[in-house]
């Protein structure tokens, strides 16, 4: 019965204005997110975190808001697959075979108007069986215990890095990455600066000859100062936001940044919204069956995201072909294709948060993220979230009857999750014709507003540090490479954020382990999931030597030139992973010892035992096995064999690196100003106009951005190198500047409406 | 696109507040070193919208839990400048590693500037199974570390004689809390926020038993019952009962000595040593101000519990108490960490 009364305490407290204006909130950004591209779910639920931040005294309508976010992508990605023919998102691929097609004959609203009704469907679904299984899971979950949970982390992981690439041993090397980067700083245990602490020579040397080569203006010891001052600020370690934008938003706008392709020649909606609804209803088993099959891949952690849609697909011809149906018509405008991959991908999310909010286990990207966002509420997904007694206090609103207890913030958001598909359907479907008008933006027209909007989000996160820009481009690059190397960018970001868990779990399941304390049901749970664990990685090995195998016959010859970059590259993550087993060693610290305590030495030395061998395989593999493919895959040998980019990699990567030093040098107003007229007037292919127009509105946009999140700005080096010579240099003047620019609270105005309604 | 973000940003206006006298404005960020959840955590939360309304600055809690609260410590001390606009709340587990000379601490009390500081009780509980019977079974107890706060229950439990298995490295009460709940392990104790939120709705449902509070220490240094806890027997009561010798030990008086230091002052808040004097007095100002708006003493007591709160030179007071312990309960605490926990300072 409580859970039944938490579920209607739930429903009421929904129904707050408030909370549905964040939601619709939440949905409309959704949306954009869906159909620009260079920005995803991960990227928008990481700039959300910058706001939310925000909501503390109250922190429903920010739940609802990221929620909003992330139940609408699905259905919104669909414009671009269908209209476009390119896949809005990861999991929305298998929807352009079948929807382009469709646009093609003009029949866009048919395919869309079918698309949307299967996506509210599935959501809609998945919200239920959400539902069901947090009513069912309330009552086993505190039989979980800690050794328990320390085997369903290091199952995740070894399951997202398995499931969630094409290549297992690359999937597992990326979510070692991810688990490195997250143990960075210092360590939960006992304080130790792990990885960035002083003491390192070498950094010393190379910082203070480039002190000796740069003009003597900065300073000799400026390279080591800023060596020492970069480590200062991973000593706290680093953020979900930052791993999420420099995975997930850097490499893709260095990619599209890389063409100057406008998005869409002519898209035209054509008809058949009546009929596109019909079609679902004469389809309605089929996609009965698809949202489960959503609902099932969603909650398997790393299988999620891009296959779902795949799976989808496949069923929904096997099922056609079973019942004797014609399967000749699919991927030349086949309405059935469209249905089938629709009802499955938005399913999923709803899959998705039962292994996060139930264990802690985030199974995709954005439910990684969405875990750092219920952390920022004190929130801490397992046993807590199924609470019926403690109220949360800083969840009351005051004034307010309800008591909110963990289960009634998990049925909001199962609730919030099926509003907002209901709401994300409806905007779809009403406006339809000015969002089809919007995939025709051209996309180095939007850069400037993307960049200024995440690296506005990574400096005000990082308490206002201008390191956060250097940490940003390292991660960012790597998160280029990630993905030029098809590496599981995914099971990097799940590595990063299990890293914390596994430790203090393990730490936990040590101590008891080692006084014999160990109770019996906890053994059988340890001892079935570490069986499970362990058929899985079988299978997967099993699977991944078959694929190999297979595609091994097919293999194109390569020379050493084009092996040459991703073996470096595994070269690199070799070198990471030894670092990760041998620093630790001279930390000074019990490595072998258990029993009262594990120390901050011994987690990273044990996975870099784990991680380093895998890697030196791996190197081994790529080197000297001819049959090689995934290891040695490069994405750029394909992009130069198709012609398919104007510019080269570095080139594209470039134009960020030179943001960072316009910030260092002028501040961020300044570079802002000249980093956006620099990347219009160069490679928008707009009017002069049109492009003079889009500067003034992305600087605005800055200010006002600032403004609002109440950031203070920076100034830049130069000042330092000019000594005010120059007039325009002066820190005076340009603190002059921001000031009239910034103090004056300009934007208030717009504030203060959305204070009166939220309030 | 633009009216979107637009709309996202003017979201972030609200609390930013026009009449903020430091920082220009800005959102101070107030370093909390413990987990999500906790004592501490309620403290902080409690308190930071109402410092916001008075302060004309959003306030932001940041958890940055780790190492026993010396992590955050830590970080306040080494690399938050004013400039940083940042605060940090202190907490009798971040005290002891100090009082102790624990190599983690980095920091040094006196540098700091403090502007509230808060006494605070805390209540051990057991589960219904076992209340009865204590002296005699297996107990275990989720611990940040032996010398952090949990220095106080665990050797509360020692002079009780309860045969207590201790596990380290929770990252705060809160953890030991969601492990007690869990059944994981099998007396714990909150201080007095988390418990009045957190446990006493578990007790009043029969799901657990409270046992005894820690008491409350008054002017002349004498502990009687905590006025939060009024009906629940305190620690020192429990002990005259079961092991009256016990109480001329030299072990009850290091007890007496750290439970003084670590909750007459437990919690604290300080600006950095580069703060000047008029945003001391500012950020002071608002907290006093706080406690003078309606309605200010019923959701405290509710939420923090009854204990008058250390305001202006009060808290310099409470800090002082805070700092001092005495060389020999000193150097008999020690003796027992090394000797209970192989823990050597």
């Amino acid at each position: 019965m409580e859970i039944l009364g938490s579920l209607l305490d739930a429903f009421s407290l929904i129904i707050r204005l408030d909370v549905l204006l964040f939601v619709f909130l939440g949905v409309v950004m959704g949306i954009a997110l869906g159909i620009l591209p260079g920005l995803g779910g991960i990227a928008g639920m990481s700039i959300l975190i910058v706001v939310l931040s925000q909501f503390q005294a109250d922190p429903l309508p920010g739940i609802a808001m990221a929620i909003g976010m992330i139940a609408v992508i699905p259905t919104s990605d669909t414009f671009a697959s269908v209209l476009l023919g390119i896949p809005g998102s990861s999991s929305s691929q298998a929807t352009v075979l079948d929807g382009f097609p469709l646009a093609k004959q003009g029949k866009a609203a048919q395919a869309l108007s079918s698309a949307f009704t299967s996506s509210l469907f599935g959501g809609i679904l998945g919200v239920i069986v959400l539902t069901l299984l947090i009513t069912v899971a309330a009552g086993i979950i505190v039989y979980i215990r800690t050794p328990a949970q320390f085997m369903l982390a290091l199952f995740g992981i070894s399951m997202v890095g398995i499931l969630s690439g094409r290549s297992l041993i690359k999937g597992l090397l990326a979510a070692g990455l991810g688990l490195f980067v997250g143990m960075l700083g210092e360590g939960s245990l006992d304080g130790f600066v792990r990885f960035v602490g002083r003491g390192s020579e070498g950094l010393e040397a190379v910082s203070d000859w480039f002190g000796q080569v740069l003009p003597h203006k900065f300073g000799a010891n400026a390279p080591r100062g800023f060596i020492e001052e970069w480590q200062r600020y991973l000593r706290s370690g680093l953020g979900v936001a930052m791993i999420g934008l420099s995975m997930f938003a850097i490499p893709e706008i260095t990619e599209l940044l890389r063409q100057n392709r406008s998005i869409a020649g002519d898209a035209k909606l054509g008809f058949g919204w009546r009929q596109g609804f019909l079609d679902w209803w004469d389809n309605k088993v089929l996609s009965l069956w698809n949202a489960f099959i959503g609902v099932i891949v969603g909650i398997v952690p790393g299988l999620g995201g891009s296959v779902v849609d795949w799976i989808a697909y496949g069923q929904t011809k096997a099922i056609v072909a079973a019942r004797g149906g014609d399967t000749s018509s699919f991927g030349q405008g086949d309405i059935r294709g469209v249905i089938g991959p629709e009802s499955a991908n938005n399913a999923k999310e709803g899959g998705g948060l039962v292994p996060t909010l139930l264990l802690g286990l985030p199974g995709s990207g954005s439910m990684a993220v969405f875990l750092g966002i219920l952390g920022l509420f004190s929130l801490d997904a397992g046993p807590a979230m199924f609470d019926t007694t403690t109220p949360l206090n800083n969840f009351s609103p005051s004034g307010s009857t309800i008591v909110v207890t963990g289960l009634v913030v998990t049925f909001f958001i199962a609730w919030t999750l099926m509003i907002a598909n209901v709401l994300g359907t409806g905007l779809c479907f009403g406006l339809s014709a000015p969002i089809a008008r919007l995939t025709k933006i051209p996309f180095p027209a939007l850069a400037p507003f993307l960049l200024i909007v995440i690296f506005l989000a990574v400096y005000k996160i990082s308490r206002e540090s201008f390191y956060a820009f250097f940490t940003l481009l390292a991660l960012g690059g790597l998160g280029v490479l990630l993905k030029r190397f098809q590496w599981s960018r995914p099971a990097f970001l799940i590595g990063f954020v299990l890293s914390g868990p596994l430790e203090t779990k393990f730490n936990w399941a040590a101590q008891r382990i080692a006084r014999g304390n160990m109770e019996q049901l906890a053994w059988v749970l340890v001892m079935g999931i570490a069986t499970l664990t362990l058929l899985v990685v079988a299978a997967g090995v099993v699977s991944a030597l078959r694929e190999s195998r297979q595609e091994g016959q097919a293999v194109e010859t390569l020379l050493w030139r084009q092996k040459l970059p991703p073996l470096l590259f595994l070269g690199l993550v070799s070198v990471v992973f030894g670092y990760m087993v041998f620093a630790p060693m001279t930390w000074g610290k019990q490595l072998y010892f258990f029993g009262s305590n594990i120390n901050d030495g011994q987690m990273p030395h044990f996975l870099g035992l784990v991680f380093f061998p895998l890697s030196l395989v791996a190197c081994a593999r790529a080197f000297f096995w001819r049959g090689e493919v995934e290891l040695l895959f490069d994405e750029e040998r394909s992009f130069l064999n198709q012609g398919s980019m104007q510019r080269g990699l570095a080139t594209s990567f470039t134009w960020i690196i030179a943001y960072v030093f316009l910030t260092a040098l002028f501040g961020n107003l300044l570079a802002t100003v000249l980093f956006a007229a620099a990347l219009l007037f160069k490679l928008s292919p707009l009017s002069w106009t049109w492009n003079a127009f889009l500067l003034f509105f992305s600087v605005l946009l800055f200010i006002a951005l600032a403004d609002l999140t109440n950031t203070r700005l920076m100034l830049g080096a130069a000042r330092h190198l000019f000594n005010g010579d120059i007039l325009w240099f002066d820190s005076g003047i340009l603190e002059a500047l921001g000031d009239y620019l910034l103090k004056p609270q300009l934007f208030e105005p717009i504030g203060s409406i959305f204070n009166g309604q939220s309030k | 696109m633009r009216k979107i973000l637009f709309g996202a940003a003017a979201v972030l206006s609200f609390g930013a507040g026009a009449n903020a006298e430091i920082c220009g404005g800005d959102d101070v960020t107030w370093i909390i070193p413990f987990g999500e959840g906790g004592g501490s955590d309620k403290w902080s939360r409690f308190w930071a919208p109402l410092v916001s309304e008075q302060l004309g600055n959003t306030v932001v809690v940041e958890n940055m839990s780790g190492a026993g609260s010396t992590k955050g410590a830590n970080f306040f001390q080494n690399e938050v400048t004013w400039d940083d606009c940042t605060i940090f709340g202190s907490s009798g587990s971040t005290q002891f590693p100090y009082l102790l000379g624990d190599d983690r601490v980095e920091y040094e009390y006196r540098d700091w500037q403090v502007v509230l500081a808060t006494p605070t009780g805390g209540v051990a509980y057991t589960t219904p199974e076992l209340a009865g019977q204590l002296g005699s079974v297996s107990l275990s107890y989720g611990s940040q570390g032996a010398t952090s706060l949990d220095l106080v229950p665990l050797l509360a439990f020692e002079l009780l004689g309860y045969d207590v298995e201790p596990i380290f490295g929770l990252k705060g009460r809160s953890a030991g809390r969601a492990a007690f709940l869990a059944g994981e392990t099998t007396i714990d104790y909150q201080t007095s926020s988390s418990y009045l939120s957190n446990i006493a709705p578990v007790v009043a449902a029969g799901e657990a038993v409270a046992l005894f509070s820690w008491g409350a220490v008054d002017a002349n240094g004498e502990i009687g019952r905590d006025p939060t806890f009024p009906d629940l027997p305190h620690f020192s009561e429990v002990l005259a009962e079961t092991n009256p010798d016990a109480l001329g030990s030299p072990a009850y008086a290091a007890w007496k000595a750290f439970f003084t230091a670590g909750f007459a002052a437990q919690k604290m808040v300080f600006l950095p040593a580069d703060a000047p004097a008029s945003d001391v007095a500012a950020v002071a100002g608002a907290f006093a101000a706080a406690t003078q708006v309606d309605g200010f003493a019923e959701a405290s007591a509710a939420r923090l519990g009854v204990y008058p709160q250390g305001l202006g030179d009060g808290a310099e007071v409470l800090l002082n108490k805070a700092l001092s312990v005495d060389a020999a309960s000193l150097d008999w605490v020690k003796d027992w960490l090394s000797e209970s926990f192989g823990v050597e300072l």
